[in-house]
């Protein structure tokens, strides 16, 4: 307390010494620096070490005002406690001799002998709330401290971040059952209907036997159309949110990727070992880093064999995409991969990509599961 | 033909019913959800069930699971799948019994009619129907592998009609072709992709699909 106490002095006399140090232009900086960091050490033995991580800039006005009002103002209140705390307790030892020889200018009003042990009880009340402050106070002044040397505005962002990680996860998740039900919609809906348009069609065309024959060319191109209009939608639905992966899960979504990107290449090996089915939002991630890294292969690798393994240790889920192609995949050249480290980053994935010109190309992506 | 509907929405229920009506089946029961399906399969053991892979609780794969439950209490139940979209693994589950009379398409194809009541009576009869988009991934995951580089362009045509289950007759009139040369093709790709013959086209489709499954190794028999 009396280091903090000479600290705020020392902050007093460096603000008022100020325009003078300017004046002769000599560094200000180091004096500063060199009482923060004295200030510092006193806070850390008052609050148990800080956190560690970057010390933000304080802004020295503030501060030192602070330090010159809080040092010797939090001695102030404890010493004139303390002392008061000793008056009363004392109160039998000196009533006697105060009673007998008023001295002049001292009001007395304990009374009583009797009274003056009753205002001893009282005093030990008031030792105790001046203990609580030489205890309390020092600390709150550190408290204060911190707050000044940004700590508020860290514990903030610690909290802010927290909620925003959180709501991200939710908003991922809202997300995904989004889409899910966007497809569940279109199944049950458009393409339900088209489906049932067709039928009409095919039975109209059923029925039209005597009808001229570009008539019923009428009708058969009207159920080209229809089945155009389905072929579209359910590659649309793939898109957004692959039945498989409700219907099997990781390994039967990834199982079915190869076997539709298999026809570009020669052969392509699949290992998944997720033992527990992920979040939604995660599954659908990966389904799709798998779908576009599969793309990529096809497109550009010239590749004739593709590894991919999916592996989770329920803290983290792994991917890897590798094929023998002529490697020199460049992330810059293309959106594909730009889009996919996007949609990795939204999980606070990581991916790399090792493509040297020859090959192999060897793709890795990482996501933490929760 | 008596045939069993298990669909879960109204309007494919209703349409299915009144298509397959015209066309002069019976359907003698339309259900929408599976353990009704597997109760109508018991009670009124129809000549064919068609079926929707999506079925409730969950809206998933409940049709599937309960067509194959059924084939598994009573094997060679003739069931058609119908569905949004084909899956391998799928056509590999639906397969695994060995039994025909099964059939797998996707839901566009019931636009045509004439071809509908075809995969209708093929399954119905104990044959084997398969969506030609199930053989068309296949066949192209092949396509750039010597396995099928020895083939000409119309033997693998007539591999892909062997696949999704066509009979010999049906593929010499797709072709517009004599039996007796969908004949000869057909032992040509027997000895080119060195398969063992198969008894049946239900038989046969499963030696083809699984030879192309295996990426075209053939597998010891």
């Amino acid at each position: 307390m009396f280091a903090n106490a000479l600290t705020g002095v020392r902050a007093l006399l460096l603000v008022l010494r100020w325009p003078v140090l300017v004046a002769r232009h000599q560094a200000l900086r180091p004096r500063f620096d060199a009482l923060v960091a004295r200030q510092r050490r006193l806070d850390t033995i008052a609050l148990g070490p800080a956190e560690r991580g970057s010390q933000p800039a304080i802004r020295p006005v503030p501060w030192l005002l602070c330090q010159a009002v809080l040092g010797p103002g939090v001695l102030a209140l404890s010493s004139v406690m303390w002392a008061f705390a000793l008056v009363t307790v004392s109160t039998p030892l000196w009533w006697r001799l105060v009673s007998e020889n008023p001295l002049p200018g001292v009001v007395v009003m304990v009374g009583s002998t009797n009274n003056a042990f009753v205002v001893t009880l009282l005093g030990f009340v008031v030792t105790l709330i001046a203990a609580a402050c030489s205890h309390g106070l020092p600390r709150w002044h550190a408290g204060v401290n911190l707050l000044l040397a940004g700590g508020l505005r860290r514990s903030r962002l610690t909290r802010r971040i927290a909620v925003l990680t959180e709501s991200r996860a939710g908003a991922l998740e809202v997300q995904a059952a989004e889409l899910r039900r966007i497809e569940r919609d279109l199944h049950d809906g458009v393409q339900a209907r088209l489906v049932s348009l067709s039928m009409v069609l095919g039975l109209l065309d059923f029925k039209l036997h005597e009808v001229p024959a570009d008539t019923r060319q009428l009708v058969a191109h009207a159920r080209d159309q229809v089945g155009e209009a389905l072929r579209e939608l359910r590659d649309l639905v793939r898109g957004v949110y692959p039945p498989i992966l409700a219907d099997r899960g990781l390994t039967g979504g990834i199982e079915s990727l190869a076997e539709h990107a298999g026809s570009g290449l020669r052969g392509i090996a699949v290992t998944v070992d997720v033992a527990d089915r992920l979040a939604v939002a995660l599954e659908s991630a990966v389904y799709f880093v798998v779908a576009e890294a599969l793309t990529n292969v096809v497109k550009h690798s010239d590749a004739d064999q593709a590894e991919v393994t999916v592996r989770s240790d329920g803290h983290r889920v792994r991917i890897n995409v590798m094929d023998d192609g002529r490697g020199g995949a460049d992330e810059q050249a293309g959106t594909g991969l730009a889009g996919l480290r996007r949609r990795v980053a939204a999980f606070d994935g990581e991916l790399s990509l090792s493509s040297p010109v020859g090959g192999p190309t060897v793709l890795h992506v990482e996501m933490p599961c929760a | 033909m008596r045939v069993v509907i298990a669909e879960d929405l109204l309007l494919l229920r209703e349409g299915l019913k009144r298509l397959l009506t015209e066309l002069g089946c019976t359907v003698v029961a339309a259900v929408d959800n599976p353990e009704a399906l597997l109760e109508a399969l018991e009670r009124e053991r129809p000549d064919l069930a068609i079926v929707d892979i999506r079925l409730p609780p969950t809206y998933r794969d409940e049709g599937l699971r309960a067509a194959i439950e059924a084939r598994r209490r009573r094997p060679g139940t003739p069931i058609l799948i119908l569905s949004q979209y084909i899956e391998q693994a799928y056509v590999r589950e639906l397969l695994a019994d060995a039994a025909g009379g099964v059939g797998y398409l996707l839901k566009d194809r019931v636009g045509d009619v004439s071809e509908l009541l075809t995969a209708l009576r093929t399954v119905a009869a104990g044959g084997t129907v398969l969506d030609p988009e199930v053989t068309s991934g296949l066949l192209n995951r092949l396509g750039r592998t010597a396995a099928l580089a020895g083939l000409t362009p119309r033997e693998r045509e007539v591999l892909g009609l062997m696949a999704r289950g066509r009979s010999n007759s049906a593929i010499a009139a797709d072709l517009v072709v004599t039996e007796r040369a969908i004949n000869k093709y057909i032992n040509r790709i027997f000895s080119k992709l060195s398969l063992a013959p198969a008894d049946s086209d239900h038989r046969r489709v499963i030696a083809v699909l699984r030879y192309l499954d295996a990426g075209g190794r053939s597998e010891p028999s």
